[in-house]
Formats: C-alpha cells, sequence, structure tokens
C-alpha cells in the first residue's frame, strides 16, 4: 500500500509542473507587457518597476520561471490588485468555502442518487424505474446556474424557507478557524451557529449535486442490474431467500465499486459547479474570486486561484484513487 | 458422411440488414432516443429558419457583381452574405430579435408575445429561436474542431508508441488535470471575452477525451493481423492508419461526439452566464440568463425561457448520444 502510494505521488510530479507552468504562461500571453499586466491599469511607473524586478520579467522566459517556482515555493503568488492583501490572503478564505460546498453537494448527491438507483434496479422497468431514470436524464441536462435560480425564487422568495444568499444570517457570528462554517461551528460548540450555517448551505449544495446525483443514480441502477444477473445471485434466490436479502445482503456490495469510482470522478463537476453557483447565492468561495477577478482584469489572483484550484483538483483525485487501492487490492497490484 | 443442409440452415437465419439500416432500427425502437431527437429535430428547424436567410442566399448567389469581386472568392462570399443579409427576414422568429419596444419592458407573456419581452423590451420568443442558431453553432464547430484536433493527436500517438506517445498523452494528462471548465475560464483570460474565443476555449478542453478515445481504438487494433497484411501489401502508414484502423475507432467518437455536443452548449450556456462567452445583445441563451439575474424576481419569465431551452437542447442530444451508444454497441447487435 506504502508503495502505491509513493508510486502515485511521484507520476504526480510533471502533473504539478505543467499546471505551474500553464499558470505561468497564462499570464504572458496576454496581449501587452506583463509587468504592467500583472501590476494593474493604474499603477504606477514604479509599482510596474517593482513588479518587474520581483519576478524578474525582464530576464529572458526560463529565468522568469525559475523565479516564478521560487516565489511559488515560499508561498508568495504576489500581491491582488483590489484589495490591499496578498494572494495567498484571499485564497486562505476563499478555499474552505468552496470544499466546504462541494462537501456538502455530494453528501447531497450520493444521499438522494444511491437509494433511487437501488430503487430503480430494484423495480425495473416499473414507472419507479422510469421515473429514476428520465429524471436523471434531465439532472444531467440542467444548467447548475438555472436550477440555483430556481431555487431562490421558489424557496426563498415565494415560500420564503429558506434563505437566498450568503453563509451566515445577520446577527449569527462564527469564529473562523479552517474556513469551514460547518466545521468551525461544531469545533467551538456554536449550534446555533451550525444550523444557520447548515440552512445557508442547503440550495446552493441541491444545485451543485444535481448532476452528480443524477450520474450515480444511474451508476447505481445499471451496476446494481449487472450484479443482479449473476450466478451467485440466483443461487441466493434459489435458496429461498427473499428479495431484499438478497439485494441488501448479497448485491450492493460487489455493485458499489463503480459506484465509489464514478462518485470520485463527479469531483471536477462539483468544482465546476461551485465556480457557476458561488456568484448566484454571494458565496465568497474560489469560482466567484476567479470570474470577479477575470472581469476586473486582477490577474495575480486570476493566476493564483486557477494554480490552487487545479492543485486541489489533482490532489483530491490523488485521495479517490489511494481509496480505491485500499477498497479493491486488484488495483495495487497492477 | 450427411451434407450439410445448407440452403435450409439460410432460409432460418434473419434477413441481411446493412449496418446503418440495422442501427437505425434499433434507434427507433428507443423511446428515450426518439424523444431526444424529436427535441433536437426542433431546435435544429428553428435555427436554421429562424429568419429566411438559407431560402434567400440562392437567390442573391446570381445577384453578386462579379466585376467587382473579381476572383477573390473571400470577396466574393462576403458581398454574397451582405446582400443575403439585406433581404432577410424574420421567419419562424415572430419579431426582429435585436429590436426594442421600450414601453413593453419586462411585460410578461401575453398573446402577442408568448413569452413575454425583455429587460429592455425584446421579444424573448424570438431571442430563444434565435438563440438556438448560437448555442448549436457553438457546440457542433467546437466538437468537430476537438474531434479533428483529438483524432490527429490521438492516433498518431497511439500508433507511434514509445516515446512520442509517451509525452503527448502526460500532456494531456495534463490537460485533464484542470476541470473542464476552470480550463476554459484559463483561456478565456488569454483571450479575452467574447463568442469566438470561448468557442476556441470550449474546443480545446475536450481535445483531450477524444485523444485518448481514438488511442485506445488504435493501440487495441495496431496488432492486429489485418494491419500486419495490410503492411505487407505495401501500405503506407498513413493508408493503414486512416483506411484500416481508424473506421474501429468511429462508435466510440460518435457516441461520444453527440453527448459532446450537449457538454459544449451546456458550456457556452455558462461561460454567457458568467459574462464571458457571447456578448450582449447576441441572443444567446446563457448570456439572456446573466442578463435575467437581476430582474429575474420581479419578471421570472426572462429567466426561465433560456434556461428551459439550454436543458431541452443538451437533454435532445443526451438522449441521443445514450440511444447511439446502445445500439452501436456491437455486443447488443444481433
Amino acid at each position: 500500500m506504502l508503495r502505491y502510494i509513493a508510486q502515485r505521488l511521484f507520476m504526480l510530479i510533471p502533473v504539478l509542473i505543467g499546471i505551474s507552468i500553464i499558470t505561468f504562461v497564462m499570464v504572458r500571453l496576454i496581449p501587452g507587457d506583463p509587468a504592467r499586466i500583472m501590476a494593474g491599469e493604474r499603477a504606477t511607473e514604479e509599482q510596474v518597476q517593482r513588479v518587474r524586478q520581483m519576478w524578474g520579467l525582464d530576464k529572458p522566459i526560463h529565468e522568469q520561471y525559475i523565479i516564478y517556482m521560487k516565489n511559488l515555493l515560499h508561498g508568495n503568488l504576489g500581491r491582488s490588485l483590489k484589495r490591499n492583501e496578498t494572494v495567498v490572503q484571499e485564497l486562505r478564505w476563499a478555499l474552505p468555502t468552496t470544499i466546504e460546498l462541494s462537501f456538502a453537494a455530494m453528501f447531497f448527491a450520493v444521499l438522494i442518487g444511491i437509494p433511487a438507483g437501488i430503487l430503480a434496479a430494484y423495480r425495473q422497468n416499473s414507472w419507479w424505474d422510469l421515473a429514476v431514470m428520465v429524471g436523471s436524464m434531465v439532472g444531467i441536462s440542467m444548467p447548475v446556474f438555472w436550477l440555483g435560480l430556481l431555487l431562490i425564487y421558489v424557496f426563498a422568495l415565494k415560500l420564503g424557507v429558506m434563505p437566498p444568499s450568503g453563509r451566515l444570517s445577520v446577527g449569527v457570528k462564527i469564529t473562523p478557524i479552517t474556513g469551514m462554517y460547518t466545521v468551525d461551528a461544531l469545533l467551538t460548540g456554536n449550534w446555533r451557529g451550525f444550523l444557520d450555517a447548515v440552512h445557508h448551505l442547503i440550495m446552493p449544495a441541491v444545485a451543485v449535486g444535481t448532476i452528480p446525483m443524477a450520474i450515480i443514480a444511474r451508476m447505481t441502477r445499471s451496476s446494481l442490474l449487472e450484479v443482479l444477473r449473476q450466478d451467485y445471485i440466483r443461487t441466493a434466490r434459489a435458496k429461498g431467500l427473499n428479495e431484499r436479502t438478497v439485494i441488501f445482503r448479497h448485491a450492493l456490495k460487489n455493485a458499489f465499486l463503480p459506484v465509489v469510482t464514478i462518485i470520485g470522478l463527479q469531483l471536477g463537476t462539483l468544482l465546476v459547479g461551485a465556480i457557476l453557483t458561488e456568484s448566484i447565492f454571494a458565496l465568497p468561495g474560489m469560482g466567484r474570486l476567479i470570474v470577479d477577478r477575470i472581469l476586473s482584469r486582477d490577474y495575480p489572483v486570476v493566476q493564483g486561484a486557477v494554480l490552487v484550484f487545479a492543485t486541489t483538483f489533482v490532489f483530491i483525485n490523488l485521495l479517490v484513487d489511494i481509496s480505491y487501492a485500499y477498497l479493491d487490492p486488484r488495483i495495487r497490484y497492477q | 458422411m450427411n451434407e450439410l443442409p445448407v440452403a435450409e440452415l439460410e432460409s432460418e437465419l434473419p434477413p441481411h440488414v446493412g449496418y446503418f439500416a440495422d442501427v437505425w432500427r434499433r434507434l427507433r425502437r428507443n423511446k428515450l432516443a426518439v424523444t431526444g431527437m424529436v427535441l433536437l429535430a426542433g431546435f435544429f428547424i428553428m435555427a436554421l429558419f429562424a429568419d429566411n436567410y438559407l431560402l434567400v442566399a440562392p437567390r442573391t448567389l446570381f445577384q453578386v457583381d462579379v466585376s467587382k469581386t473579381g476572383a477573390n472568392p473571400v470577396a466574393f462570399v462576403k458581398q454574397w452574405h451582405t446582400l443575403t443579409k439585406e433581404q432577410t427576414h424574420p421567419l419562424l422568429a415572430p419579431y426582429d430579435p435585436y429590436k426594442q419596444n421600450l414601453v413593453l419592458r419586462k411585460a410578461p407573456p401575453s398573446r402577442e408575445h408568448p413569452l413575454g419581452m425583455d429587460e429592455v423590451g425584446r421579444d424573448m420568443l424570438s431571442r430563444i429561436i434565435y438563440g438556438s442558431r448560437v448555442s448549436l453553432e457553438v457546440g457542433f464547430l467546437s466538437v468537430i474542431g476537438a474531434i479533428l484536433l483529438g483524432v490527429l493527436i490521438g492516433a498518431t500517438s497511439g500508433y507511434a508508441g514509445g516515446w512520442v506517445d509517451n509525452v503527448v498523452m502526460r500532456l494531456m494528462d495534463i490537460l485533464l488535470a484542470f476541470p473542464s471548465l476552470l480550463l476554459a475560464l484559463a483561456i478565456v483570460t488569454i483571450l479575452g471575452p467574447g463568442l469566438l474565443n470561448m468557442l476556441y476555449a470550449i474546443a480545446i478542453v475536450s481535445i483531450p477525451t477524444y485523444a485518448r478515445l481514438v488511442r485506445a481504438s488504435v493501440l487495441a487494433e495496431k496488432e492486429a493481423d489485418y494491419v500486419l497484411a495490410a503492411r505487407a501489401t505495401g501500405d503506407t502508414h498513413t493508408r493503414i492508419l486512416f483506411r484500416h484502423i481508424m473506421p474501429n475507432a468511429l462508435t466510440p467518437i460518435i457516441v461520444q461526439g453527440t453527448l459532446g455536443i450537449g457538454t459544449a452548449i451546456l458550456d457556452a450556456a455558462a461561460l454567457g452566464f458568467l459574462g464571458l462567452g457571447a456578448q450582449p445583445p447576441t441572443p444567446e441563451w446563457g448570456t439572456m440568463l446573466s442578463r435575467a439575474q437581476q430582474v429575474f424576481f420581479s419578471a421570472p419569465h426572462i429567466g426561465i425561457f433560456p434556461g428551459l431551452a439550454i436543458m431541452l437542447t443538451v437533454l435532445g442530444f443526451n438522449l441521443l448520444g445514450d440511444g447511439l451508444r446502445d445500439a452501436l454497441d456491437p455486443r447488443l447487435r444481433m
């Protein structure tokens, strides 16, 4: 197992270097003087000069990359143009917001998707099955941002049961530790804060989680149907076991591995969903940060945020791979 | 030894059916796929006949003043386009999608304007109909571009093998390390917002998927006996690759391409929604939704219909793609 992890970590190195090159090149491909671009449109000549010096922008490109990497490894991503903060400071609170949203969305997706898939397979070709299949097809085709707007309209404006936006109600305070408010509230034993944070998290999580939910439901259904056709299931039925025992005791365990795989593959969908929904629900996460700063040409933040976002994605994928290897020993010995 | 009753056996075999006839037959029996085709047919008709451009074009072909354009084909086409544009008027769309009627701003659906008016008093139905043109164009062009490049990269890489394959596939891995929309955002950051740049971004982002698909097919086939036979008869590498091996990769490409158009339309709408895709006043569904955000709660129809249009188009491609996957699956063919 350790050998497998070490091997996977080693394979990560070229990918991480690739990500750093893409973000490095990104800013230099924008038409114009890179120093001017990184210092901002309203910067004085001195400020531009300082940025040029700091990133070595008057040196040949390979030296620039070495300087960029040196800064990167020292945790220096430059300064934000819009706020008097470093890029790292801006990202410090944006990243946990997005991670919290993604986890909540995945929780929702699994909570609904797996039972729906089991139900559809259990009653194959029934109305239930059709409803789950059609529903999941519609779910996959749904523009996330549109779903978000509809949820706000129905549940916040018409019914008034959900808060329309933000992370907390006015007057509720949470001491930030990790930046994930639900976790922070639990750590400080703040029940009121926890419930309020969860209440604010529900609608964005549903919006982001709908596509993964639909995909998980479809995968659970087809995987379970596949397993139910196998001989050992026929044996179990022939022994006279009732259908419930056959499905829950015998079939589900083997049907779950492809489902776990698909859950891992949905992480990209979740992060993309976060980009699209954070603006609608006014959540100060990575997605909103990137979009806002592209529009206001705050390129140091865009560069840093893309870098951190992609790196996070790669590492989460690694964790998913490792957990498969743990679940399925065959993978380790390939 | 008895002679085999060949004639008898043959009469019991089902009549021979051609490949495409067989695929079509099985597609037609799949209710969900038929639903998808009907949806898509509707949107295609909307896109083609939003105005009478296609009907006017054959006539104006003979009105181009050749004495002015000379032998320059670009000038010829340009003048042809301008002439046609002058003579077109909305056909399926009841109104000009750009024409504003400020008195009727945000007017709800009525007999004259079945889907209501948008925030600056343009007919929503006309804008949705013209919008199908933008979405289908972006979907098809970006996927065709991605397939062409993906096939070239994947086929060369898989056929060449060795270090070429290694380098190319590591590059593709790096591109896949980014969630697709994030990479599209990075590309749009470099190129700047706009319809065409968005098209490039979406195409580039989906290249790795096709490259990997094609490479896998090539790897599976390249050691086959018929390839050896082709080589023995003196066929060139290019001919072997594209005449003999590539037809095997066609099925996965068709399926992935159909689903990919849906994804591309969804991505285009997302970029439009974020303000980074098609710019106003272009009637693009995502851009329309982005504008609708501010007025969504006072005039929900402005936001509901563009989202519905996106969803139904994407649903159409997903249903058809799924149906095609089943219809083209050789294991299910009789």
